[in-house]
């Protein structure tokens, strides 16, 4: 049995709008009015042009899964990625220190 | 096949009405959800609630639900005879059911089964539709960051046949995991998930890393920290000193002076970076340990250093 290579989501690795709406869920225009929000970052000058990091597919799907769940609108869903944004931060802070504590 | 009681994993009573099972849900999702919530298996519980609310939100599910009977949550049960014709597809050859293979099922997949059903056998030809994405994770281990690993992946999915049947299915995927990633870092296989049905395209695989600690390293990002234990006189005079490395060993140049909880860099000797030849870097914790067992030699000289030293570590206590 071949293996299949698993491609990092990570800031390094560019895909584009078409390809952020098929694995995330959202619309064209939800991606769009959440990168007026700031959530996404894209990269490019027309919006159909736009590139984004793939670590959005991660940022996205979390945005799509709470749209399901708790039927939050656009600016409900910036909000909170913004807050877990901050809470990832902070988690990776908190493991930065813990392993300086060697913890 | 074991019974789940729907009702009871909502907190709602039987005849509980739609308003209810959604307020329900509302706030139970806010408490298990796992992108928001910290509790314990907050991942089971939540995939437990969402699967009640799905049956039960929806008038066909929940009246099929109603309609197998009422068990003991885990109890096992099978579905009533007539069930199959009133709400499975029917479909079948010879009045098959679809529930034949009820063993390899569970009471969520037949009744998610309904609406596929549905569609797949109304719609032959026409009904395609994308397989669902499934996410899993793995845990791995420093040395598999370092240096890549193929993981094996077990995947479970139920699909409906041409026949409208369901049937549950087994595979293994092998997957490399690449250089670069690290703790809580995502991954994505395209088109490795469930398959599409109708023709539609397959869904994707999302694997979360999920790192074994190590006994000597740990790691933050893409750096990695390790205890030195060095001696009072290593510390003092300074000293070259052997340590491990994912990559074999180095020697630490420990300078003179140095001071317990002190932290060296050793460039370059953390876990590699993604798209790039760069690695983080391996920082040196040293920690000064002293004997526990002493010769009256070792104690000598000691007490001629405290005699003879004019260090006062102390001195801004005043």
């Amino acid at each position: 049995m071949s293996s299949e290579i698993a491609a990092l989501l990570s800031e390094h690795v560019e895909i584009e709008l078409e390809e952020l709406a098929r694995a995330t869920g959202l619309s064209d225009a939800e991606i769009l009015e959440l990168a007026d929000y700031g959530v996404f970052e894209p990269v490019g000058g027309a919006p159909l042009r736009w590139r984004f990091s793939a670590r959005c597919i991660v940022l996205g799907r979390r945005a799509s899964r709470l749209r399901e769940d708790f039927g939050l609108d656009v600016s409900g869903l910036a909000l909170v990625a913004a807050l877990l944004e901050r809470i990832d931060d902070l988690e990776q802070e908190r493991t930065r220190l813990r392993a300086q504590l060697l913890e | 096949m074991k019974y789940k009681d729907y009702y009871k994993i909502l907190g709602v009573e039987r005849g509980a009405s739609e308003e209810e099972i959604k307020k329900a849900y509302r706030k139970l999702a806010r408490k298990y959800h796992p992108d928001v919530s910290k509790e314990k298996d907050a991942e089971e519980k939540f995939k437990e609630v969402g699967e009640a609310y799905e049956v039960l939100q929806d008038a066909e599910k929940r009246a099929a639900y109603d309609q197998m009977g009422h068990y003991q949550p885990g109890q096992e049960f099978r579905p009533p005879p007539d069930w199959g014709e009133r709400f499975g597809s029917g479909a079948g050859p010879g009045g098959q059911t679809g529930f034949e293979n009820v063993d390899d099922l569970d009471l969520f997949d037949i009744l998610a089964g309904l609406g596929a059903r549905r569609g797949f056998t109304g719609h032959r030809g026409g009904g395609a539709r994308s397989g669902q994405d499934v996410e899993v994770t793995v845990s791995a281990g420093v040395e598999d960051l370092m240096h890549g690993a193929e993981v094996e992946i077990p995947l479970s999915y139920v699909e409906v046949q041409p026949d409208g049947r369901l049937q549950r299915h087994t595979r293994t995927t092998k997957v490399r995991i690449p250089k670069g990633a690290t703790e809580g870092q995502r991954l994505r296989v395209p088109g490795k998930g469930a398959p599409g049905q109708g023709g539609g395209p397959a869904g994707d695989l999302y694997i979360n890393i999920s790192l074994r600690p190590h006994d000597l390293f740990k790691v933050s990002g893409h750096d990695l920290y390790l205890e030195v234990p060095i001696t009072p006189w290593e510390a003092a005079l300074g000293a070259g000193v052997d340590i491990p490395t994912l990559a074999g060993k180095v020697t630490l140049k420990v300078p003179a002076g140095s001071r317990a909880g002190q932290k060296l860099r050793v460039r370059g000797r953390g876990l590699p970076r993604p798209k790039s030849e760069e690695h983080g870097d391996l920082y040196a914790v040293l920690q000064v340990v002293t004997p526990s067992v002493m010769s009256e030699q070792e104690k000598d000289l000691y007490r001629e250093l405290a005699r003879i030293s004019s260090f006062n570590p102390r001195a801004h206590f005043g």
